[in-house]
C-alpha cells in the first residue's frame, strides 16, 4: 500500500502520505535553489516539515490539496507529480514574495522621491491612493485590465534581477517608475496603492503561481540567475543587452528560442508539451523580446547575439 | 519567546519553530480532507450522466475534472473544471464554494465547452446547485453573486495564457484518444490478399471454419487477441487490422460508453495489462465479434446483454 491507496481508502492522507510529501519536498529542494524557511539554517528534517506545515496550512489552499489529490490521482506516479507539482508551486511563490514585498516597498520609496507623482491621503480619495502632479485626484472606478493593459504596453522594461540588495538599479528604478507613470496616466485620477502594487507584479510575473499547475513562466523561480553584474567598461553594448535578456529567460524559452516562427505542432514535439501550450509560449517569448528590444537602436545586434547564446549555451 | 523576521514582512515565534514543525505538519496534513460527500459519491456505483454532474475525465492518462451541461445519445457536452481559481480566464466562472457539493472554489471554464464521447468520464465527483442547461446560467449565477468571471489577460505573456493552453491541450488530446477507429470494412480483402485460405486462417485464430469464413467475407470483425495474431502475419499494426474491421454499431457504442462499464474495461486492462483505451477497443470488437456470429446480420442485438456476456466470460462472475 502507498499514499495513493491511503488516500484513496481514506480522503486524508496519513503516515504514507506524509513520509511521500517528506521525500518529495527533500527533492525539490535538492535540485532548486529554494531558502529553507525561516528560522532554518538548511534543509533538514525540520524546515522540510516546517515548509508541508507551511503549504498545507494556507487557508483554504490546504483543503484543496488533499480534494485535487483524491479527485485528480489516478495511481501512485500520478499522485507523486501532483504533490512535486503542488510543493515546487508553493516554493516558488515564497521565492516570489521576497520580490513582491521588496517591490512593493521600492516602489513606494522611489515614487516618493519623484515629482512626477502624488501621494493622495486616504482622507481625499477614501484609500491611499497615487495621482500625478498636477492631474485629477479622482479614484480610478474603472476595469483594472484597462490600467494592465496600459502597463504592458510599455515598451523596454525589464527587471533581471531582484536579488541584488542595496540601492535599487537605474535600470529596475526606470522600470518600476515608467511602468507606474503609464498607469497613472491611463487612469486619469489616482489609484490605490494595491492596485498599483498588482499591476506592476503582474507585469514583471510575480505573481502568485497556481496550486496545482505547473507554468513555464514560474520556472525561472526554480532557479533564479545570478544579478548580471555590469561586466567590463569595454563591453559592447549590444552584448551587454542580450546577456541580459538571457538572464531573464527560462529554460524552456531558451531551448524554444531557435524556434521562433515554427509551426505550433513543431514546437510542441521539440518542447514535450502540447501544440496550444506551444504556441502562448511562442507567442509570449516574441511578446517579451520585442518588449525588451522595441527601443533599442542595436535590436539586430541584441537579437543576433541572443541566438548566438542558445548555441555557446545549449 | 524569540522572534525572526518573515520575508512577508511579519515576525514569527521560533519556538513554534523549533518544537512543533513535525506536529504542526502531521496536525495540518490530518486537517486537510477530502469532504465526506466527495468520497462517497467517488466510489459508489456511478449515476447516469446528467447535466450540473461534475465528473472526472480520464483517458489515456489525461485526467481532466468536467462539468456535463448536456447529454446526446453516448456524448456529452461538457466543460473543464478546476480547483486552481486564481487563473481564471474573463469567460470562466468561478463559484464559491457552497455552490457545489466539493464545498471549495471550482472555475467552470465555460469558454472551452466542447462535445466528447462520454466513455472519458471516469468517476462521479459531485454537482453544481444551478440549471446549467439554462443557456444564460452563468449571467444568472454572477447575478445572483453565486460566482464571479475571472480576468481577461493583460498581454501575451500572461501567465494565464499558458494555464488555459494546458487545460485545451487535455482537452484536444481526450478528444483525439477517444476516438473510435472508424471501421473501413476492408479486413476481408486484406485477408483475402494474404497466403492465408479458409483452413490457414481457422488454425492461425483457432476459430472454427464457419467464423474464418465471415471473417474472410468482412461479415465479422477481428477481436483485440485475433487482430494481433493477424497483425503478425499480414506484417502490418493491430491498429490497421482494428481500423480494417467494420465500424461499431453505434448501439454498442453507447452501451460500452456508459459509465456503469468502466470499471469492467478498467479490470480488463489490469487482466490483460494493456491501457484503458485498448480494452475498451478490445470489449468492443469482442463483443460484436460474438454477437456477429451468433446472431449473424438480420437483427440489432440486445448490447447491454452482450457486453455482459462478454465480461462475465473474461473477468467472470466475481467483478
Amino acid at each position: 500500500m502507498g499514499a495513493y491507496e491511503e488516500i484513496r481508502a481514506n480522503g486524508v492522507g496519513g503516515d504514507l502520505t506524509a513520509e511521500l510529501l517528506r521525500k518529495l519536498a527533500s527533492q525539490v529542494v535538492r535540485m532548486a535553489s529554494f531558502p529553507p524557511p525561516e528560522g532554518h539554517d538548511g534543509w533538514n528534517s525540520e524546515a522540510i516539515d516546517d515548509l508541508l506545515a507551511n503549504m498545507l496550512s494556507q487557508p483554504g489552499d490546504g483543503a484543496k490539496f488533499i480534494l485535487n489529490c483524491y479527485l485528480k490521482a489516478i495511481d501512485e506516479p500520478s499522485l507523486e507529480r501532483l504533490f512535486l507539482a503542488t510543493i515546487g508551486n508553493y516554493l516558488k511563490d515564497e521565492a516570489k514574495s521576497t520580490p513582491r514585498g521588496k517591490l512593493r516597498r521600492r516602489l513606494t520609496g522611489l515614487m516618493e522621491s519623484d515629482p512626477r507623482f502624488v501621494r493622495v491621503p486616504a482622507s481625499v480619495s477614501g484609500t491611499p491612493s497615487w495621482a500625478l502632479q498636477g492631474g485629477p485626484t479622482r479614484l480610478w472606478q474603472g476595469d483594472l485590465i484597462t490600467l494592465e493593459k496600459a502597463a504592458w504596453a510599455v515598451r523596454g522594461a525589464s527587471i533581471s534581477s531582484w536579488n541584488t540588495s542595496g540601492p535599487t538599479s537605474i535600470a529596475t528604478r526606470t522600470a518600476l517608475l515608467a511602468i507606474a507613470h503609464a498607469v497613472l496616466t491611463e487612469a486619469a485620477g489616482s489609484v490605490r496603492d494595491e492596485d498599483i502594487a498588482r499591476i506592476v507584479q503582474g507585469r514583471f510575473a510575480l505573481l502568485k503561481p497556481p496550486l496545482f499547475t505547473s507554468l513555464d513562466a514560474d520556472d525561472f523561480w526554480l532557479d533564479p540567475p545570478a544579478p548580471t553584474s555590469d561586466g567590463p567598461a569595454e563591453q559592447i553594448e549590444s552584448v551587454r543587452r542580450a546577456e541580459e535578456i538571457w538572464a531573464c529567460l527560462s529554460q524552456t524559452e531558451r531551448s524554444l528560442l531557435p524556434h521562433l516562427g515554427k509551426p505550433p505542432r513543431e514546437i510542441a514535439e521539440v518542447l514535450e508539451i502540447g501544440p496550444k501550450r506551444a504556441a502562448v509560449l511562442e507567442k509570449a517569448l516574441r511578446e517579451k523580446l520585442k518588449l525588451a528590444t522595441v527601443d533599442d537602436h542595436e535590436k539586430e545586434d541584441v537579437v543576433k547575439y541572443l541566438f548566438g547564446l542558445c548555441q555557446n549555451r545549449p | 519567546m524569540e522572534l525572526v523576521p518573515c520575508a512577508t514582512g511579519g515576525v514569527r515565534d521560533m519556538t513554534e519553530v523549533n518544537e512543533s514543525a513535525e506536529s504542526r505538519f502531521l496536525a495540518a496534513l490530518k486537517v486537510a480532507v477530502a469532504p465526506p460527500s466527495v468520497s462517497s459519491s467517488f466510489d459508489a456505483p456511478p449515476p447516469t450522466p446528467a447535466p450540473g454532474q461534475i465528473w472526472r475525465a480520464n483517458w489515456a492518462s489525461v485526467v481532466e475534472l468536467v462539468l456535463i451541461r448536456n447529454v446526446v445519445g453516448s456524448n456529452v457536452s461538457l466543460v473543464p473544471a478546476s480547483l486552481d481559481t486564481d487563473y481564471a480566464d474573463e469567460a470562466t466562472l468561478v463559484l464559491s464554494e457552497d455552490e457545489t457539493s466539493l464545498s471549495v472554489s471550482v472555475a467552470i471554464w465555460t469558454g472551452l465547452e466542447r462535445t466528447l464521447p462520454m466513455r472519458i468520464l471516469d468517476r462521479f465527483v459531485g454537482r453544481v446547485f444551478s440549471d446549467v442547461t439554462d443557456s444564460h446560467w452563468v449571467f444568472r449565477a454572477i447575478e445572483a453573486e453565486r460566482g464571479v468571471l475571472g480576468r481577461l489577460a493583460g498581454n501575451p505573456s500572461d501567465p494565464l495564457c499558458e494555464f488555459r493552453a494546458i487545460i485545451e491541450d487535455s482537452l484536444d488530446e481526450l478528444a483525439e484518444t477517444a476516438l473510435i477507429p472508424e471501421g473501413d470494412n476492408r479486413l476481408g480483402s486484406l485477408i483475402a490478399s494474404s497466403t492465408l485460405d479458409m483452413d490457414a486462417l481457422s488454425r492461425l485464430l483457432s476459430i472454427p471454419i464457419q467464423q474464418a469464413f465471415n471473417l474472410r467475407r468482412g461479415q465479422s470483425p477481428a477481436t483485440g487477441d485475433q487482430a494481433e495474431l493477424l497483425a503478425e502475419h499480414l506484417g502490418i499494426s493491430v491498429n490497421e487490422v482494428l481500423e480494417a474491421n467494420p465500424s461499431l454499431p453505434e448501439g454498442l457504442i453507447t452501451c460500452l460508453s456508459d459509465p456503469h462499464r468502466r470499471n469492467q474495461v478498467y479490470q480488463l486492462s489490469i487482466l490483460r495489462q494493456i491501457p484503458e483505451p485498448e480494452a475498451w477497443s478490445a470489449a468492443g470488437y469482442g463483443t460484436y465479434a460474438l454477437a456477429a456470429r451468433q446472431t449473424g446480420e438480420v437483427e440489432e442485438p440486445a448490447w447491454n446483454e452482450r457486453l455482459d456476456a462478454y465480461f462475465n466470460g473474461i473477468l467472470g462472475r466475481s467483478q
